[in-house]
């Protein structure tokens, strides 16, 4: 039960650090102020790059998930072999 | 203690996981450098970008609703102290949309780009997914263009909810499921790339 407590910290504190390295910045430098295009009270303009931050947070969490089933793979042929 | 605790922590971190996370810093930092401070004042290569989106989207209007469509200008003009550009596609001298600099979808393409750079699986299915991920996002933000367009034309109370929420959720989860795709059945082969 200790074990898979200090386990549980470690994987927090990875995650805690990955996050602050890398969504952190992203988001801060992403949510710079923009010009939304299009006329006040008239025809609109089409900003694409609303909410890019969830883009890059969901991009950064799937390679980080990628990146770690490719050991979690690994592990497992030297296993076998 | 701390330190040394997070320290530990961190040579702890899977290789693999480490190496992607040291590729996207280095790819969001040498973007940081380049693009705010030297490419988007010059509005390199947004001017273009933006130009080739608006004519591709009056084309598009051109050929399927009735024509009259035309793009105007393409000029920068001061948005919170910097320079920020921004095509007109009118009808009848009335605006319709407005396709600024932030409607280009060069953010994405970078975004999209950038994570195959991190996620090497050999060289011809990158450039096969860089090249053809771009174009399916470039034909998606034409088409998103065009349903707004027509939107404010036809359902002007619709306009704000589709482009805010639906075509935004739309084209990013396109881009999403892109890269579910790129990386499906593949190991990543961090050590052919380097």
């Amino acid at each position: 039960m200790k074990l898979l407590t200090q386990q549980t910290k470690k994987m927090m504190m990875q995650a805690c650090i990955i996050y602050g390295l890398l969504v952190v910045p992203v988001v801060y430098a992403l949510a710079s102020p923009h010009s939304p295009g299009g006329d006040p009270g008239g025809a609109p303009g089409v900003p694409i790059d609303g909410g890019i931050s969830l883009l890059v947070a969901a991009g950064i969490g799937y390679g980080i998930k990628k990146a770690h089933d490719r050991k979690s793979n690994k592990k497992d042929e030297d296993n076998e072999k | 203690m701390l330190l040394i605790s997070l320290l530990e922590t961190v040579k702890e971190i899977p290789s693999g996981v480490k190496l992607f996370a040291k590729r996207a810093m280095v790819l969001f930092c040498t973007w940081l450098l380049i693009y705010y401070p030297i490419l988007q004042p010059m509005r390199l290569p947004d001017k273009w970008l933006t130009a080739i989106t608006a004519n591709a989207t009056t084309v598009l209007l051109n050929n399927v609703l009735s024509g009259g469509f035309k793009v105007r200008g393409n000029s920068a003009s001061v948005f919170s102290g910097k320079n920020k550009g921004s095509a007109e596609i009118q009808k009848n001298n009335s605006t319709v949309i407005s396709i600024a600099d932030s409607c280009n979808a060069l953010k994405l393409y970078v975004i999209y780009i950038g994570f195959i750079v991190c996620m090497p699986f050999g060289f011809k299915r990158m450039t096969a997914f860089a090249l053809g991920g771009v174009l399916a996002i470039y034909l998606l933000n034409i088409s998103r263009c065009f349903a707004l367009a027509w939107l404010w034309l036809n359902q002007p109370g619709w306009v704000d909810f589709a482009h805010h929420y639906v075509f935004t959720l739309l084209v990013y989860s396109c881009i999403f499921a892109l890269w579910v795709w790129y990386g499906r059945n593949k190991r990543i082969s961090h050590e052919k790339a380097l």
